[in-house]
């Protein structure tokens, strides 16, 4: 046993009356990766507010570098060493990657005069200790969403971090990007630095953690030697049920011959080319692929963004569809990958974002009564199960899971014919996914035909019958989903480009 | 929640007709012998609906999450041009028909002017504040040089009782108000218009992946701002009997003022016409209240900048208790 570097004794906090945290122990040694998981509002990031100083708790202490501290100040934390690197980084995009790593570190020394020189030998030093090079005068917007994060890495490096907290880090990478933060989170280990990772994907934790700690609802329910664990003894304990995970079974149409989408070599810029393939309805089509390798151009261009050449025909008749307005009349509807910017008016009630698509089939062609939107939203909020008091709740009021419900009763009040789903399910917790897994595969048994986006291959083997991986812009296999399995399905989308 | 919501919206609009009352019982305490009589009521309801038509258009494109700092430039070229059809057929001798020539130009120009910032916004993707900048200028500019820079006087009958005549004792301007402003009532509340404004506000990147036609909404939202403002612009000329390149230039701030007061989020997706009726009715009181106690009138834009400032505190002191 190593010594260990904090250790949370006995932590509660409430929010009002809500109990967010309840007598949570955690002993994390130098050196040590650790995994913390839960769903979302298990826990995870009231706790780690509270490691770092945002949150005061209501009861326990916390010990840190033998130091007993009843509550600590943000600024006490980052002196003890305790970096957290949030989901968004938290970067100056403006300023260059060396600015970036050394102006926290700068900003607690005493000069009062900025260096260049000193600026760029901290930044070169942090990213040597992780053995990294990057452009120290590139602005940190040109920078790819890895780079960023290594710039956020560095730079609690270069604050003298002993504990790197990394909030969801691997959301955004690519597979690439992810073997090289896990070399890196190596190296850190090797300096006798240790890592907590905040995560909830189940295959991710296994790769790299050393013990996983679980929470659920504010409580700690396990916490292990991460050989102990297995996926569907994780997947119980976060969620505390067993989550089924039945494939979905296509039953072709028979009366029906033609595909209700067809896309025939489809080529748009350098973000894919020749892509062509059928979707019938009670189809659920998977795509899937790496970050970058065109999945999210190609849902977007069945959409009407971008330029593309090529033919998307529709039951059997070539489709004009030049822009998103287009869609229109052929049924096509979109959900997009980022729920809050893209998909929701986080500000507006419920009703105004389920009817806003559908406008068209309420009132006359220029007016529309509220009563008539509110009654439709209503439908909708009991059609899908969706956890809200009633339809003038503001979208911004409601869990991940229920807000993505929300996007998908925004364009089934369209009455598509064909629905492209983006990332169905990011950012939200198993339980809802699992729920939210049974409404698409119940509106593909009604006759829609699906098409859903996604790098998480258990989703996509769980959601589609067939699936379409692409690498660089093209399809590079076809596949039946009943043919694979996700270990061969994993590996094909990791082998090289 | 949905009681939060409304207490908290009803709320802003009971605290500004609060405002409105208060300052209607300090000024009747003030100057009961002038204030409160059926000369200084008319004379308010004749001078309102001007700075009122001004603040609708400004009102409007706000919601839309932008600008529009031309709707002073655009009132003043569109009263110039009116004014020169006026003067070149008949001066104060042209017949009905001119006059509605007249009239009708005015509104062209409005719907041209709003159309050019719509383009600038939309297919030029220029920031609204500063391609509005840009046409505030620029209309201003064909204000001066069709009108030499001078002063154009001396309209029909006909035509200057739009500004000065009255229905069933009621000023014609004044009428006009009531109905501009329940038109902007109507077409928030009640039309699909309304509704996709509102949304295209509040977030133009999720109103485009819900397919809002968000084009059509920026243009229909300038062109009417360009519409209001010049029908600004018919009544000013008409009420004074003079067009000039200059008058009514500091209505351009003072919109965008009645607007923030009446509860218009300059970002966006948010606001209420009675909040602006309110609003405007305040602004008039105070300004009518001082003009009787002889104060002058820079005090005047200072009290205006109190209030305001004062207003954007409480609403952020009620948007902070939320959080």
């Amino acid at each position: 046993m190593g010594s260990s570097f904090l250790e949370v004794k006995g932590i509660s906090k409430s929010f009002g009356g809500v109990r967010a945290l309840q007598n949570v122990d955690l002993k994390i040694e130098s050196g040590e990766i650790y995994c913390l998981m839960g769903e979302n509002g298990s826990g995870k990031s009231t706790l780690i507010k509270i490691i770092s100083g945002v949150y005061t708790p209501d009861e326990g202490e916390m010990i840190l570098n033998g130091k007993h501290y009843r509550k600590i100040t943000p600024a006490e934390s980052i002196r003890e060493g305790i970096q957290i690197i949030y989901q968004d980084f938290s970067v100056f995009p403006n300023l260059s990657v060396s600015e970036n790593i050394a102006l926290s570190a700068m900003a607690n020394d005493k000069d009062k005069i900025i260096s260049k020189k000193k600026m760029d030998r901290i930044a070169i030093s942090a990213l040597e200790r992780i053995s990294v090079s990057l452009p120290l005068e590139r602005p940190v917007e040109e920078l790819s969403v890895a780079g960023k994060q290594i710039v956020a890495i560095a730079r609690g490096i270069a604050q003298d971090a002993k504990l790197l907290v990394m909030d969801e880090p691997t959301t955004a990478l690519t597979h690439k990007e992810i073997e090289a933060l896990y070399k890196i989170v190596g190296t850190l280990k090797q300096k006798g630095i240790a890592v907590i990772f905040v995560s909830h994907k189940l295959e991710e934790v296994f790769q790299i953690s050393e013990r996983i700690a679980i929470l659920r609802n504010g409580k700690k329910v396990l916490d292990d030697k991460t050989e102990n664990f297995d996926k569907n003894s994780l997947a119980y304990h976060m969620t505390g049920r067993e989550i089924p995970s039945i494939p979905y079974e296509y039953i072709k149409d028979e009366a029906q011959t033609v595909p209700v989408m067809e896309v025939k070599n489809l080529s748009m810029g350098n973000a894919f080319e020749n892509i062509s393939f059928c979707l019938y309805s009670r189809e659920i089509l998977g795509i899937t692929g790496q970050l970058g390798c065109g999945r999210t151009e190609l849902a977007k261009a069945l959409f009407g963004i971008g330029k593309y050449t090529g033919s998307i025909w529709v039951e059997g008749r070539k489709a004009d569809i030049k822009n998103i307005l287009d869609t229109k009349k052929y049924g096509i509807g979109y959900v997009p990958e980022d729920r809050l910017s893209e998909g929701l008016f986080l500000v507006k009630p419920l009703t105004d974002n389920i009817t806003v698509s559908s406008m068209d089939s309420y009132g006359s062609r220029v007016c529309c009564g509220r009563k008539e939107l509110t009654q439709a939203a209503g439908g909708w909020l009991s059609s899908l199960s969706i956890a809200a008091e009633n339809p003038e709740v503001l979208a911004s009021d409601l869990s991940g899971g229920n807000q993505q419900r929300i996007v998908l009763a925004k364009w089934l009040a369209t009455n598509p014919k064909i629905l492209i789903l983006n990332c169905p399910t990011v950012g939200v917790d198993i339980g809802s996914k699992n729920q939210i897994h049974e409404i698409i595969k119940d509106l593909a048994r009604q006759g829609i035909g699906i098409i859903v986006i996604s790098d998480d291959i258990s989703e996509i083997l769980t959601v589609c019958n067939r699936i379409l991986l692409m690498r660089s812009g093209k399809i590079a296999k076809e596949i039946e989903s009943k043919d694979t399995t996700v270990e061969e399905l994993e590996e094909d989308l990791i082998r090289a480009e | 929640m949905r009681e939060k919501i409304h207490a908290v919206m009803d709320n802003h609009l009971a605290r500004l007709f609060l405002i409105f009352l208060s300052a209607l019982a300090v000024m009747s305490v003030l100057v009961p012998s002038t204030f409160l009589t059926a000369a200084n009521f008319r004379s308010m309801s004749v001078q309102l609906p001007e700075l009122g038509f001004l603040s609708i258009a400004a009102a409007m494109v706000l919601i839309s999450g932008g600008i529009d700092l031309s709707v002073t430039g655009t009132a003043i070229f569109a009263g110039i041009s009116s004014a020169l059809i006026l003067k070149t057929w008949g001066g104060s001798g042209a017949s009905f028909g001119v006059v509605v020539l007249a009239v009708a130009m005015a509104l062209v120009i409005g719907i041209m002017c709003g159309t050019l910032n719509a383009l600038l916004v939309t297919k030029l993707q220029i920031a609204p504040m500063l391609a509005t900048l840009g046409t505030m200028n620029l209309f201003t500019g064909l204000g001066i040089v069709l009108s030499k820079g001078t002063a154009i006087t001396g309209f029909p009958e006909v035509f200057q009782r739009i500004g000065n005549g009255s229905i069933l004792g009621i000023p014609v301007p004044l009428v006009l108000f009531v109905l501009g402003i329940s038109f902007m009532a109507f077409l928030l509340n009640r039309t699909k218009y309304g509704f996709n404004l509102y949304m295209y506000g509040t977030n133009s990147t999720a109103s485009f992946y819900s397919r809002v036609d968000n084009t059509k909404v920026v243009f229909i939202t300038y062109i009417l701002s360009g519409m209001i403002s010049s029908i600004a612009g018919i009544i000013i000329v008409s009420r004074i009997n003079t067009a000039k390149a200059d008058y009514g230039s500091s209505y351009g701030l003072q919109a965008l003022v009645v607007a923030v007061l009446g509860g218009i989020s300059p970002s966006g997706g948010s606001g209420k016409a009675l909040g602006l009726l309110y609003s405007i009715m305040t602004l008039q009181v105070i300004s009518s209240g001082f003009n009787l106690l002889h104060v002058n009138s820079f005090i005047k834009d200072l009290t205006w900048g109190v209030l305001l400032v004062v207003v954007m505190l409480w609403n952020q002191k009620r948007t902070g208790k939320k959080e």
